[in-house]
């Protein structure tokens, strides 16, 4: 099929979903369900296209992947509420979000927060699926130069930027909550040889931690616990906030915007790693490549808007290799291409061989999920903010009870609580000492990958070192771990100082934010 | 974090974390020094870098490390006097905010832990909820303390009977003594409340919030999500019933 | 001020009564099935056990006019977890565990103490193994990879005691061959490996791969069952057999995807449940669903089912025993050896 045929069928795809009445209110109500289930606390994406696939089971094709794609597009958006509004992200992939969010709503901005974010998400997405249809053979290749060496390394370099940009105090406290997450992470059966790590005894330790246990107590109980324990009052909306798309702050972000939403479809591109990575590394990017990055962790919206268009540009990413390789980048993705198959599609390279024009309906659904997300998101953020007028007296415990659900819902275990109660207890004496904590779930998410990655890299070349430097994407990786390491040791910082100053002599020489690991 | 008391209070905190994080290491490195190193385990030929004690070890030693640094620091910045200080044991104080504290971590405990596992999971709930938002949301002070105490005779009268009652009867009498446990709550804090002369404003809205919000999220899980709640028990029994009864 | 909590209170026990009453008034006996079947897949969500649950529940779900609601409780060892939970219900037919293969190792890994012929099962089928190379390793027949592997060839397929490395094991053992087995966390990981030619062998089923095949990223060179396979737009892929005869003493070793209940559910329900999976797998809806995904069903049910699971469980169980990765001795759990 020629490039005039592939947007005839686009644009006559997305003529024929808009002009049925049925398919609209599955759109809006998907998306909708999505937004809710991202936003409370343990729902998640995961779980949504799951009931989903049950309920869309009688529906023809087109409808059902309506549905999951509105779910998906939702959810990934949705978990970005409680990040902003209460400081608990709703998914890990929301956690860059809370840092800029919530400074935003407790300053009465969150309305404002939530229609930037919505934007952003809108945008990240849509470019996200631009990148599907235009680049996807390009980006398979890349996606297969990532073997266990680049896993591991990938990996690692997820846990030290996220460590490296939470730290309010020493970044070294960051790393060492990031490697706090990865021991918990080996915890249970390594998953070469099935050995037992760590379990002592327990069966139930078996499989592991799962990762919405830790991320709901890591992320829920401490704000609960400080909230109450301080009677804080959450960020009262200033009345009369109106919720604009803000196309003035997006336009004069198009450059965080742009980059951002390269840096989520790369990732989502890759196998394994997926969203929350994504939103890490480009407000690290944002961070780093801003005029003034002493106000980001202040509500800087431009970290926001860094951290939502990649987390959804990450979507058109991960279909990337769900659609023309079979390889599933993250767990939703795992669950829509069991949806597919219960449909009867099964994806990979064959796909336009078999379902002609598949991916281009696929896109053009995208288009609309993005579409009816921005709406709903629209209409629903004003409403939204409302919730933190509730008394926080009333409130919290409330979520207190929808996180202990949401942590039994997935596994249906309740193991996982048993777990979720004493790591929140950790996570917030380790907040009150000021380790921050998104390292330490992301320690626990990518655990898993670098442990097997490592070794099976190292079985691979029975032992031998040299892959990490000799292939040219695990050299890049390798010199990017070492730059974040070696830049936050003094003299390193004095010399980039030096050479600001140098660079920029009209400005004078900012301080660092970090006091990080200064000897004097 | 420019307020100079503040960084010196992180820094007694980083010397005690910094502390603990050389135990755990230390406990994590022993624990994997048990591991295969070099035998055939899985069916995988083994060598040191195929054991699965490699990324604990790395960890370990990683952490080791940093938390040297970190007590280094911790030290440099204190100072000899300062060491010595912070390493006489802090006194715990009994005061409000420890109070606080207590009733949230309790509440999150007994209601996972107690609760949960053995009674039906809307009572629990409703107990849970009562207790957290009388405890926080009447009068303050009093009512932490208060609720603290209600939680703590609840927790420990449904903890005995759970494990003393036989099987058949357990439900039920569970069941019964965490929805008593509910209305004793809100009787004993409507009580504290009409005799310091305060509006029940407050109380009735707790009430509502404990009571519906358990009756709406169970059958929304059940009935709309698939999701079979932790412990089905008399009163979700009771919606099961009234589902059949409605619908077939 | 007084009189509220009283009113209160008698308002929130009168309502506690009922619902209690509620709670204890039994229901009406009827036949079987009288309410919602719950089905415990003891896999996660979107794998090939769950797909293949969903799949089948829902014709028999129209068959016998009930719901049959899907879910899913992974974790503990060899799906020990959901097969515990299901095993802890009532044995009246409203639960069933959705399961595979490779629960038959929960045993002797140590998830639970039970033999598996306390499941009563019903299988679905599976989709055959077939053997696979990267498509730049110059390969083209298995008799070239089994002659040039002497353990330095690395070799892909889910971890330990999985049915594809029990596959591969078994190749190797047939064959003469020795390849360097290299575990990943699933069939995909495994496959895309072989893709970018991390490995050079893949073992995992023709169901997983042939997207692969199709579109030409892997080579294939043998199904690992008696009869060769018809892949369309590929040809004939020949049979391990054919060149090696005696793999006939290890193989084949065919998936078995399916659901159980408890052994000890009344006769009724088990003939009920029977039934209803037999006629589940002849509707269209599922015989059509088998050939676009490359499925082989089976339909055993009963005493057949657990006799191919008995046989499963002694394979599994007393090579994860050799392999060392078994916490206990099949002998104790009185598991026979193949």
């Amino acid at each position: 099929m020629d490039v005039i045929d592939q947007i005839g069928l686009f644009f006559a795809t997305i003529g024929s979903l808009v002009t049925s009445p049925t398919v609209l209110v599955i759109l809006f109500l998907s998306s909708l369900l999505g937004i809710v289930f991202g936003a409370l606390p343990g729902l998640t994406a995961t779980l949504g296209v799951a009931l989903l696939t049950t309920l869309t089971y009688g529906l023809p094709l087109e409808q059902a992947l309506v549905a999951l794609l509105a779910l998906y597009v939702g959810a990934v958006y949705g978990g970005s509420y409680p990040a902003i509004l209460v400081n608990i992200p709703g998914t890990a992939a929301s956690a860059a979000s809370a840092m800029e969010g919530y400074p935003l709503a407790q300053r009465g901005e969150g309305a404002r927060a939530l229609g930037l974010t919505t934007t952003a998400s809108f945008v990240g997405t849509i470019i996200g699926m631009v990148f599907l249809v235009t680049l996807a053979p390009q980006i398979v290749s890349l996606a297969l130069q990532f073997t266990s060496y680049e896993f591991f390394l990938l990996a690692v370099f997820g846990i030290l930027i996220s460590g490296t940009l939470t730290s309010s105090d020493l970044v070294i406290k960051g790393w060492i909550a990031g490697l706090l997450g990865l021991a918990l992470s080996t915890v249970g059966r390594d998953h070469l040889q099935f050995y037992p790590r760590f379990t002592f005894g327990m069966p139930e330790l078996d499989t592991g931690l799962e990762v919405v246990p830790v991320l709901i107590g890591a992320f829920a109980i401490p704000q609960i616990i400080r909230v109450l324990r301080d009677d804080l009052a959450l960020g009262e909306p200033k009345l009369f906030t109106r919720i604009l798309p803000e196309l003035g702050t997006m336009l004069r972000n198009a450059k965080h915007i742009v980059r951002s939403a390269l840096i989520g479809v790369g990732i989502g591109s890759v196998p394994g790693i997926g969203e929350d990575i994504a939103g890490w590394v480009s407000y690290g990017a944002a961070k780093s490549t801003s005029r003034h990055p002493e106000t980001f962790g202040k509500g800087e919206p431009a970290g926001l808007v860094s951290s939502e268009t990649a987390n959804n540009a990450c979507i058109g990413g991960a279909l990337i290799p769900l659609l023309s390789l079979g390889i599933p980048g993250s767990p939703p993705a795992v669950m829509l291409l069991g949806a597919l198959m219960i449909h009867g599609v099964t994806v990979g390279p064959m796909i336009e061989f078999d379902r002609p024009g598949f991916i281009t309906q696929v896109t053009a659904v995208l288009l609309l999920a993005s579409a009816a997300m921005w709406v709903n998101g629209m209409l629903l953020a004003r409403h939204v903010v409302r919730v933190l007028k509730v008394p926080t007296a009333i409130f919290m415990p409330v979520v207190a009870v929808m996180s202990v659900i949401g942590s039994y819902a997935l596994g249906l275990n309740l193991f996982n609580l048993y777990l979720m109660v004493p790591i929140g207890i950790a996570a917030y004496f380790l907040t009150e000492w000021k380790y921050p904590i998104s390292p330490l779930v992301i320690g626990v998410i990518l655990g898993p990958m670098a442990d097997t990655n490592l070794r099976r890299a190292l079985m691979v070349s029975e032992g031998d070192m040299t892959p990490f430097v000799t292939r040219p994407v695990s050299l890049i990786l390798l010199v990017l771990i070492i730059l974040i390491i070696v830049s936050q040791f003094p003299p390193a910082r004095r010399a980039r100082r030096r050479l600001m100053a140098r660079l920029t002599p009209a400005r004078s020489p900012s301080k660092p934010t970090n006091p990080a690991l200064d000897e004097s | 974090m420019s307020d100079p008391s503040d960084t010196r209070k992180l820094r007694q905190a980083d010397l005690w974390t910094g502390l603990g994080l050389v135990v755990f290491a230390l406990g994590m490195l022993g624990v994997t020094a048990t591991f295969p190193i070099t035998d055939s385990y899985g069916g995988v030929r083994n060598v040191w870098y195929v054991s699965p004690a490699l990324l604990p070890l790395l960890i370990g030693v990683s952490i080791l490390l940093m938390a040297g640094m970190l007590v280094r620091k911790a030290m440099r910045d204190l100072g000899p006097e300062g060491v010595r200080q912070t390493l006489r044991l802090p006194q715990a104080g009994f005061g409000s905010r420890t109070q606080r504290l207590l009733l949230i971590l309790g509440s999150v405990c007994a209601y996972v832990y107690v609760f949960i596992p053995v009674v039906d999971f809307a009572l629990a709930t409703a107990l849970f909820l009562a207790v957290f938002i009388f405890g926080f949301h009447l009068d303050r002070e009093a009512s932490v303390a208060r609720n603290l105490l209600i939680l703590i005779a609840s927790t420990v009268t449904v903890g005995v009977a759970a494990s003393v009652v036989g099987q058949e009867a357990r439900d039920a009498v569970v069941d019964a003594l965490t929805g008593s446990a509910v209305i004793a709550a809100a009787a004993i804090n409507a009580r504290a409340l009409a005799r310091q002369q305060l509006p029940l404003v407050a109380w009735r809205k707790g009430l509502i919030v404990a009571v519906l919000t358990p009756l709406l999220l169970c059958p929304l899980f059940k009935y709309g999500l698939l999701v079979p709640l932790p412990y089905e028990g008399t009163v979700i029994g009771a919606m099961d019933a009234l589902r059949y009864a409605v619908f077939r | 001020m007084r009189r509220a909590p009283t009113l209160i209170t008698s308002l929130l026990s009168s309502t506690a009564l009922a619902a209690a009453m509620l709670a204890v008034s039994p229901a009406a006996a009827q036949d079987y099935p009288a309410r919602d079947i719950t089905n415990v897949v003891v896999w996660s969500a979107g794998g090939g056990t769950d797909v293949i649950n969903r799949v089948v529940s829902e014709q028999m779900a129209e068959i016998l006019d009930v719901n049959i609601n899907v879910t899913n409780r992974p974790g503990g060892v060899a799906g020990s977890l959901g097969m515990s939970y299901v095993f802890g219900q009532e044995a009246d037919g409203y639960t069933l565990v959705g399961l595979s293969e490779s629960c038959v190792t929960a045993a002797v890994q140590g998830g639970w103490d039970q033999r598996f012929d306390v499941w009563y099962p019903f299988i679905v089928g599976g989709s055959p193994d077939i053997v696979s190379v990267n498509a730049d390793s110059g390969f083209e027949t298995l008799t070239d990879l089994v002659e040039a592997a002497d353990g330095s060839i690395n070799a892909a397929a889910s971890g330990a005691g999985s049915i594809h490395h029990l596959n591969l094991l078994a190749l190797m053992d047939g064959t003469g061959a020795e390849f360097n087995f290299i575990p990943y966390a699933g069939s995909a990981p495994s496959q895309t490996a072989a893709m970018t030619g991390e490995v050079t062998v893949v073992v995992t089923s023709l169901a997983e791969q042939q997207q692969l095949i199709r579109g030409g990223r892997l080579v294939p060179l043998a199904m690992l069952t008696p009869d060769p396979f018809e892949l369309e737009g590929v040809g004939t892929i020949p049979s391990a057999f054919d060149a090696y005869p005696q793999l006939d003493e290890y193989l084949p070793i065919s998936q078995a995807i399916g659901m159980a209940i408890r052994a000890d559910a009344p006769d009724d329900v088990k003939e009920t449940l029977s039934a209803a999976f037999t006629a589940a797998l002849e509707t269209d809806e599922v015989q059509q669903w088998a050939v676009e995904n490359y499925y082989l069903l089976s339909g055993l049910t009963g005493a057949e089912a657990q006799e191919e699971f008995a046989s499963l469980e002694s394979l599994f169980s007393w090579t994860l025993w050799e392999l060392e990765a078994a916490e206990v001795n099949p002998e104790e759990l009185g598991i026979p050896a193949p």
